[in-house]
């Protein structure tokens, strides 16, 4: 395992209000990092930092070296980004939208027969399903050669079947040296997939550990500010005997 | 003839007028009513006198509060849409339009403010004095020559149809190459003047450009002569029409 | 339809619109075959008016193309969002304050552009609703503006000021070989430009996130737009919606890529332009309407169209 990525004391803000301060956090290569926490939190903000989308105070340092060094293209060949879904309305088809991530060079085939896209191809994306537009999103992602990826909620849209596959081409990616850092908001998937978890209060407090220290039954409780119950390996919110 | 009483009345010397267009400005001066002029409008510039009358109007409104205090007791418009007229009207003044489309409305017109006026007889003389010089120009012009009128070079606009200028022309020995188009002031193609073959070219000499009109005008039409004429003179219906259809059948004349 | 169908398609419809808008007029001359008095009119007169219309055209079309993108709006176009009315105003104090300099009057032009696209761009980011109701009001504010400076202009200025509003290729204050190079510079700028633009469609985080500078990229946009603008107000006045119409049509035809967008908007605009003129100076012989009329009559329907699309 190598270090990619190092934050130290790294604190964001939205607008005038502090999200978080003072965060320490190694991205490793072979590593999946889950960011966890409330709404609002800023777990979308932290990972648009870790891409150098937007300015944070603190020291960030891709590969040895402070973020700001780098141009944008340079870090694109290192760090990538998949976020909200682009916008439809000047009709994009599949295949243009996936040639824009790939330089238009690399092989589209594997990645779209991971998510099951081939038949959309020369579909517009206004003409997709908002499921069927995040595949395209995390096949674009899957053309991206970067050592590290940065996915914000990659299962949402996305049925069972697909949510699964997912998390096994994360594994898969991982397995493989990638670092990936995700946002993810189903405990158990994070559960699932997890070697590092980022938890961030809403409060102004966030913390990197190993998985099995951070997924602890009290701690999420209170960083929820809901009841958990453990059922063997799974944790469950308690629902409560009402319904 | 378009003389209007818009009002029932008729006054004497002693009258306070405003002269809302050019021409009715200059038939006022020409038939001796000039003193009675107490106001004028934006583009009023003949006789000189008139510079330092109060400007009351342009040529789409009337200035109603600076008109009304000068006490106008008549005012003589082109247009009687001209907004502000009717607040003048509830104020007891007389209003007159005149709009003249023709020589003989020219004439009729300058009768009729002569009379409006008190000035009956010096118009009559006017008109007879005019009348005679018309008839004079026309017993001189024997040969007629094709003509085009610019009135504006950019965009290129001409006059056309059975309008003032095409009479105007008329009677200087000239025949509008566009008479047959039944527009008034139009747009015009230089594809269609080039075509039409004017032998004669009437610009404006009010623009500092006549040089530059003038070559133009070589490079399209090489054989066809350029006249640069005052357009005041004959395109305002005033009675310096003559004068201009003097000045424009001179000209004209020295065309082989 | 593959690709090469495609552009054998622009090609004869810039052929037959090159050949109409030679042949039609106040009497159709043919192209090939011209006379005497036919020949001059056809080579002094045609000829360069076809130059003008087809840059112009084409100049309006591509600075649509790249409001379009740098607005992330595909109903953005200089003439609606009030641009073209600010590069007028640009112009006319040009003209006021050192009549008859064609260059300096360019220069007005593109300053007006650019102060027109910046402050409708600081609408971009509320929406394209709000955006485009900024420019409209922003098109009214503009045309007032002119209205007042054009009321203290002299008169002998005021016919000059009056093509500007609606459009006018008789004649052009820029000489057409400049017309020429803009429109072939313009074109290799968009070019090189055009994987950027692409990459901007998917809005301005992805295009950050795939390496593109996007905040140079737009001051690039901005003033290859603001110029290109400037270059066709200037020289033919203000002509609306060649800027909606043409992008638009070749993106349908082309799909989205700006590779292909923006030399097809280039020619496609040329074409539009040409046969408007065309008509313009047909029906109502031996006079002639300001093109401009013609093109608000074809790309007010399409933008409305569009507009209840997206809806």
């Amino acid at each position: 395992m190598e270090n990619l990525m190092h934050a130290s004391r790294l604190s964001l803000q939205r607008g005038d209000d502090l999200l978080f301060n003072n965060l320490n956090l190694y991205i490793r290569s072979a590593e999946i990092t889950v960011i966890l926490g409330p709404n609002g939190a800023g777990k979308s903000s932290l990972l648009l930092a870790l891409a150098g989308l937007i300015p944070a105070d603190g020291d960030l340092q891709l590969q040895a070296t402070a973020m700001s060094e780098y141009s944008r293209m340079e870090i694109a060949t290192k760090v990538a980004w998949q976020g909200e879904l682009p916008p439809t309305e000047f009709g994009l088809t599949v295949k243009q939208r996936l040639n824009l991530a790939s330089d238009g060079e690399e092989n589209l085939i594997p990645a779209t027969k991971a998510m099951e896209i081939e038949a959309l191809l020369n579909r517009p994306l206004a003409e997709l399903s908002s499921g069927e537009r995040q595949r395209v999103e995390l096949a674009a992602l899957m053309l991206r050669p970067a050592p590290i990826w940065l996915l914000d909620e990659p299962t949402a849209h996305l049925d069972i079947k697909h949510q699964v596959q997912c998390l096994n081409m994360m594994k898969k990616q991982a397995n493989a040296g990638r670092a990936i850092v995700t946002v993810l908001h189903d405990l158990q998937q994070a559960m699932a997939v997890a070697d590092q978890v980022v938890l961030i209060d809403g409060q102004g407090h966030a913390e990197a550990g190993p998985a099995g220290q951070m997924l602890d039954v009290d701690r999420l409780a209170s960083l929820f500010d809901t009841p958990l119950i453990r059922q063997g390996k799974l944790l469950m919110p308690e629902y409560g005997d009402g319904i | 003839m378009l003389l209007t009483c818009l009002s029932v009345g008729s006054a004497w010397a002693g009258e306070r007028i405003l002269a809302l267009s050019p021409h009715a400005c200059e038939m006022l001066y020409a038939i001796g009513a000039g003193d009675e002029v107490v106001g004028v409008s934006e583009y009023c510039d003949f006789p000189d006198a008139v510079k330092n009358r109060p400007v009351i109007a342009n040529y789409s409104r009337l200035y109603h509060e600076a008109a009304l205090r000068l006490k106008p007791t008549l005012l003589i418009a082109s247009n009687a849409s001209l907004k502000g007229l009717e607040t003048a009207r509830q104020h007891g003044a007389l209003i007159v339009v005149t709009h003249p489309e023709n020589l003989q409305d020219i004439f009729d017109d300058l009768h009729r403010l002569g009379e409006q006026t008190g000035h009956a007889s010096q118009a009559t003389l006017l008109v007879g004095q005019l009348q005679t010089r018309l008839a004079e120009i026309k017993a001189k012009t024997d040969t007629r020559h094709r003509v085009f009128f610019e009135v504006w070079s950019d965009p290129l606009m001409t006059e056309a149809g059975n309008s003032f200028i095409t009479q105007v022309l008329d009677a200087a020995g000239g025949d509008n190459v566009f008479s047959g188009n039944n527009v008034e002031t139009m747009r015009v193609n230089i594809e269609a003047v080039i075509r039409a073959k004017p032998a004669v070219i009437i610009i404006p000499n009010r623009s500092g450009n006549i040089e530059s009109r003038k070559a133009f005008w070589k490079q399209w039409l090489p054989t066809a002569y350029v006249i640069a004429i005052n357009p005041d003179l004959i395109s305002r219906p005033s009675p310096r029409i003559v004068e201009g259809i003097a000045q424009l059948q001179q000209q004209l004349d020295q065309i082989p | 339809m593959n690709q090469s169908v495609k552009w054998t398609m622009v090609l004869v419809m810039l052929i037959v619109a090159a050949l109409l808008c030679l042949g039609l007029g106040e009497q159709w001359i043919n192209p090939f075959a011209a006379n005497g008095q036919d020949a001059v009119i056809l080579w002094e007169l045609r000829w360069p008016r076809l130059f003008i219309a087809f840059t112009v055209g084409g100049l309006l079309a591509l600075a649509g193309a790249w409001f379009q993108v740098l607005l992330g709006n595909p109903l953005a176009e200089p003439y609606v969002l009030g641009v073209a009315g600010s590069a007028s105003v640009g112009a006319v104090t040009a003209l006021m304050i050192y009549p008859e300099s064609a260059l300096l009057m360019s220069v007005g032009a593109f300053v007006g552009a650019w102060i027109g696209i910046s402050i409708v761009m600081a609408f971009a980011h509320l929406g394209s609703g709000r955006m485009l109701l900024a420019g409209v009001v922003l098109a009214a504010f503009w045309s007032a503006l002119l209205a007042l400076l054009l009321a203290l202009l002299p008169r002998s200025e005021l016919g000059l000021a009056f093509a500007w509003m609606m459009g006018d290729l008789s004649h052009s204050d820029l000489p057409i070989p400049l017309l020429l190079l803009t429109w072939g510079l313009a074109l290799v700028c968009g070019f090189f430009l055009s994987r950027s633009l692409d990459a901007l469609l998917l809005g301005e985080r992805h295009a950050e996130a795939l390496g593109i500078e996007v905040k140079r990229l737009r001051n690039r946009l901005l003033l290859l737009a603001s110029a290109v603008t400037a270059i066709a107000v200037t020289a033919a006045g203000t002509i609306g919606f060649v800027g909606l119409v043409i992008p638009h049509l070749m993106r349908l035809l082309f799909g989205s890529l700006h590779r292909a967008v923006l030399p097809a908007s280039a020619i496609g605009g040329g074409i539009l332009l040409m046969l408007a003129d065309s008509v313009a100076r047909t029906i109502v012989a031996p006079s002639e309407l300001p093109v401009g009329v013609l093109t608000a009559m074809i790309g007010v329907p399409v933008f409305l169209f569009l507009l209840l699309r997206r809806s």
